[in-house]
């Protein structure tokens, strides 16, 4: 039906002229720099491995990249394109011998990838538990985790109403627990709740939960610190109570974001389920 | 009957008096589901499901006679493509090196035997292009979902706004959190429950495996659907990435553990 139908009208006008002629410099550009890229990817016949740990560290240089199966002819003319375009020439050369000082430069940018490492392990690694003064009057505990605590082992270390200091190993999905523990066991009262402020290495941070109908439905970070630097790392990420995780239902949903689903589990999935109560609704008011 | 409009067997087009058309497109080996709540014409949505096939069949990994195939396998040079081919290959290369190398269409298995596979970046283009059709005929408030990849306008109903789940990675009726747009919004995510570890770490190139998903919300589509995939593969490190290079997009991260993350700004647009 669809087929019939789309045959009944002319081919659609190409979807975005305007996007495309404002984009002619980018594609053009593009066209250079991924003709450089075909040529190093053809003329790099063994993927290079680096070792596990630094190939983690250093983005581009780093990769192991698969051949491109370009024909030989083909890799020689864009080789020899390529060569005759000598600014480019030099900036790929540079960027195979340099790219990975280059990528580590790029990274140490920011001031939480330049120590990836840590940051990296911090998911389960530098978890840490806090009590906050006055979610503790209500008889619970409050329990937050992730990148903004990513120093947080310190944190709460040096914070006087930490409750549970060796958490800083404890792992996100076992902090997770605590929480979902004590929101149930303790009956909080309504409310938002302050923690003390502890320090990290950007500076005092505290954690603000709001309880609602009993339960924890929030935990963020609050007062940032002053330094600008650290506000805005600070600011990136936010962590959030693995409890929380499972408290939304789709009930109330107009449509779900998830993984692409194939064409069969799209049969079985909530977002088919919705479209049929849309079709349905559609139906009805064309009927009515 | 439903159940077939549902699944795009019966006239997409059935006009409503409530207004709004309904309509599910299987197309790329997904479904692509077209929720429109205006009164638009039959051409609106024709224009709509010509371009997905016609962007299937450019730009099909599946397909061997595809463009993208012929390029990818060295049957045919970049010179042979057309602007759209070489548009979105500028792309591709333009968040390759945005991402610092975690978006790369050069290491991802293809199923025609190559390793050139854009479909990454192709599918929020192509979707984020569907809703500038709809705009061009006159809809305002619509939303396409495909396959998890989500391109709103406008509100669900009067003064009411779309409110989006994000699956929940473990429980598929659940939502792990909940967007709400009322003007414009991309949102893109990237997990491994629906086809297993399928996201390549460029640098090691083997699948990444240490977030259960990653949603990208933003202006637009095409750029979600791809920092969604270099989120993936950049891991926790990847927020502060988002939040310093492009902060207007937001970023929210489920771990394994079911622990979540986000940027600061994804509160902006949460709802629940």
């Amino acid at each position: 039906m669809d087929n019939d139908l789309a045959r009944a009208f002319p081919p659609p006008a190409p979807p975005q002229p305007n996007d495309m002629s404002q984009q002619e410099p980018l594609a053009e550009q593009a066209r250079l720099a991924q003709q450089a890229r075909l040529a190093r990817l053809t003329s790099n016949r063994a993927p290079r491995v680096l070792p596990a740990e630094s190939a983690r560290t250093t983005a581009p240089a780093g990769r192991t990249r698969k051949r491109h199966a370009a024909k030989g002819s083909r890799a020689a003319a864009v080789l020899m394109s390529i060569t005759t375009t000598a600014g480019l020439t030099a900036y790929f050369q540079h960027a195979d011998t340099a790219g990975a000082s280059n990528s580590s430069n790029a990274l140490s940018g920011v001031a939480v990838a330049s120590g990836a490492p840590a940051v990296k392990s911090a998911t389960a690694g530098t978890t840490a538990t806090t009590s906050g003064t006055t979610a503790a009057t209500a008889g619970t505990t409050a329990t937050t985790s992730g990148t903004a605590a990513a120093t947080s082992g310190t944190a709460a270390a040096t914070s006087a109403t930490t409750a549970g200091t060796a958490a800083a190993t404890t792992s996100a999905a076992a902090a997770a627990t605590t929480a979902v523990a004590g929101s149930t066991s303790a009956a909080l009262a309504d409310g938002t709740y302050t923690g003390a402020t502890a320090n990290n290495r950007y500076g005092p941070v505290q954690v603000q939960i709001t309880v609602a109908g009993g339960k924890i439905t929030a935990a963020v970070a609050v007062q940032t610190p002053t330094d600008r630097r650290s506000v805005s790392i600070n600011d990136q990420a936010t962590p959030i109570l693995a409890s929380e995780v499972i408290s939304a239902q789709s009930a109330t949903i107009d449509t779900v974001s998830g993984a692409t689903y194939t064409t069969n589990s799209y049969k079985a999935s909530l977002q088919s389920a919705i479209d049929l109560a849309r079709s349905t609704a559609v139906q009805a008011g064309a009927s009515a | 009957m439903s159940a077939a409009t549902a699944t795009g067997d019966r006239d997409p087009l059935h006009p409503t008096a409530s207004g709004g058309r309904m309509h599910v497109e299987m197309v790329m080996g997904m479904a692509v589901s077209i929720d429109i709540r205006d009164e638009v014409s039959d051409v609106a949505l024709v224009d709509v499901v010509r371009w997905l096939h016609h962007v299937d069949e450019t730009f099909s990994t599946y397909k061997l006679d595809s463009p993208i195939s012929r390029f990818g396998t060295g049957e045919a040079t970049l010179e042979e493509m057309s602007d759209e081919v070489i548009h979105v290959l500028g792309l591709c290369e333009e968040l390759f090196q945005d991402t610092d190398g975690a978006f790369d269409v050069f290491v991802v298995p293809a199923p025609n035997g190559s390793h050139l596979d854009p479909s990454g970046l192709v599918k929020g283009w192509a979707i984020e292009r569907c809703a500038e059709v709809l705009e061009g005929h006159g809809a305002t408030n619509f939303c396409i979902n495909a396959g998890g990849d989500i391109a709103v306008r406008g509100h669900a109903r009067p003064g009411e706004p779309w409110r989006i789940g994000i699956r929940h990675p473990d429980q598929p009726d659940k939502s792990a959190a909940i967007v709400g747009c009322s003007d414009r919004l991309a949102i893109a995510t990237s997990a491994t429950y629906e086809r297993g570890a399928h996201i390549i770490d460029p640098a090691t190139g083997e699948p990444t495996a240490d977030l259960a998903s990653v949603t990208i919300v933003g202006p637009d589509l095409t750029y979600a659907d791809a920092y969604a995939t270099a989120v993936f593969v950049m891991g926790p490190d990847g927020l502060n990435w988002l939040a310093e290079r492009h902060p207007d997009y937001a970023a929210f991260m489920i771990t394994r553990d079911d622990t979540a993350l986000s940027t600061a700004n994804f509160a902006d647009h949460r709802l629940s």
